[in-house]
């Protein structure tokens, strides 16, 4: 009885569709205007996409070739809100890629994300008590005087944070070392070799300690956040040493602008001392 | 008879080549995406997957939409195309693939037009025929909608299209078994429905 009426189902459906009249040429027509237009976008999005694809191309190409790679990522970065971040966590920021932060960049909101660990502990008077010392701060200029040449006085960085009061040079004493009141970062190797590099070059001014100070913070960290510093204070060790060719070369770096506006003005002005008034 | 049989393919391999590289030829400008290819095809195919997609969604509309569906996606599809079975086949295959939407719009349709109760009724010399037929057909789309996609699948191109077990089992992509087993089941479901709907 069930497969009778089933059977007579089936044959119902088959004649009801086969009786129903198909669309054929309006849906004919309805599929070539959806295929039309489907290649039509594809072709739209590639006309824009490609010259896109290009001007990116050619402007990394473009910038990697003049050395403006660096900086033009840091600025993407700090647009992005990631450089931010990565100032309030210097640890990170350590294994990122480099950082050649303007020195103006670094005033605004670094200096107390780049207080070294340690001095976390310290209390609050203790960093006003400090506020006059010496304190690497990468962000601040300081004097940095380069005898060996009579150049004339260039910034050197130092670390923006509640130093110790063991480190003292009365040349260089910050006027304007930010109060590192917040929470300090942990201390790592990268840090140390900072803070010795900067302890050789600025306290003890041993140019040969310092040098090999800063050859080794940079083997260490190599992209760090205290890199273009240290390559400018490599420099400046290598004209106090008397190794003024291989000064020129880094320092030419610095006045072409691979780092930045950073330091630029300084490279230019102690290029020339060391050149000499042209003829 | 039996020597006719033999002989067939002596007669007959030429065409049969031909059309094979004819297809071939066919199916190469599909997956470069030609129109005018698509044109061909949909001029030669309409009428099967159309009939099939009525059958199978049992809704004039969504058989159209289904059969815009297969012709517009046949050029990417025309990609994973082997030659293992027919073009007519490939095309039920990939409204098979597309039939899940298109079946649920349909159900949907066919649910809110019987709440309305303005189902439509054909206009047809022979009315009252007419009607006891759409409404047995009527009956069993509805019964159908009950069912999943698969079995129903199976059920409308093995009863309604007459297909063979193989042929279905090839359609869908599975091992014939699992046709049969699926064809089975909605048959049970089927005949359990329309003898609830008979019994109210």
């Amino acid at each position: 009885m069930n497969d009778d009426v089933l059977r007579a189902a089936t044959r119902a459906l088959r004649e009801e569709a086969d009786a129903s009249k198909g669309r054929g040429a309006e849906t004919r027509a309805r599929v070539l205007a959806t295929l039309k237009a489907r290649r039509a976008r594809k072709l739209a999005a590639i006309r824009v996409m490609v010259p896109l694809a290009a001007v990116l191309v050619g402007s990394v190409a473009w910038a990697d070739a003049t050395h403006r790679l660096p900086s033009v990522w840091y600025e993407i970065k700090q647009d992005l809100g990631f450089g931010r971040e990565e100032e309030e966590a210097p640890a990170e920021a350590m294994s990122n890629p480099p950082a050649a932060a303007p020195a103006a960049k670094n005033v605004k909101g670094a200096a107390p994300a780049e207080a070294p660990a340690e001095k976390a502990e310290a209390p609050a008077e203790k960093v006003a008590e400090a506020e006059p010392e010496v304190s690497p701060t990468p962000s601040e200029p300081q004097a940095a005087p380069v005898d060996a040449v009579g150049a004339p006085m260039v910034a050197a960085p130092k670390i923006a944070a509640a130093e110790p009061p063991k480190a003292s040079a009365p040349s260089e004493t910050a006027e304007e070392a930010p109060v590192a009141a917040a929470p300090a970062p942990r201390v790592d190797s990268d840090d140390a070799l900072y803070r010795a590099a900067h302890q050789a070059h600025f306290v003890t001014r041993d140019p040969a300690a310092a040098l090999a100070a800063w050859d080794a913070y940079l083997r260490a960290a190599p992209r760090g956040r205290f890199a273009p510093e240290a390559h400018y204070n490599r420099a400046l060790c290598l004209v106090r040493l008397g190794r003024t060719a291989e000064a020129e070369r880094t320092l030419e770096l610095f006045a072409s602008g691979s780092f930045g506006g950073y330091r630029k003005a300084e490279a230019k002005a102690l290029l020339d001392a060391m050149r000499g008034p042209t003829p | 008879m039996r020597a006719l049989d033999l002989l067939a393919p002596l007669f007959f391999s030429r065409p049969t080549a031909s059309a094979a590289r004819a297809e071939e030829e066919l199916v190469e400008r599909l997956r470069r995406g030609e129109s005018s290819a698509i044109a061909e095809v949909y001029d030669e195919h309409y009428a099967t997957v159309r009939a099939f997609a009525r059958r199978l969604t049992g809704d004039d509309a969504a058989a159209e939409d289904l059969v815009h569906d297969v012709f517009v996606s046949l050029p990417s599809a025309a990609q994973r195309f082997r030659g293992e079975s027919s073009l007519k086949t490939f095309l039920v295959s990939i409204a098979v693939n597309h039939a899940r939407h298109h079946l649920r719009s349909a159900a949907r349709r066919r649910a809110a037009l019987e709440r309305l109760g303005r189902e439509p009724l054909p206009d047809a010399p022979n009315p009252e025929r007419d009607v006891s037929r759409a409404a047995l057909a009527r009956a069993l789309d509805r019964a159908l909608d009950q069912l999943p996609v698969q079995q129903r699948v199976a059920f409308v191109l093995c009863e309604v299209e007459d297909r063979s077990a193989r042929e279905a089992a090839e359609i869908m992509g599975v091992p014939e078994a699992t046709a049969r087993t699926r064809l089975f089941h909605a048959k049970q479901k089927l005949r359990a429905l329309l003898d609830e709907e008979e019994s109210r």
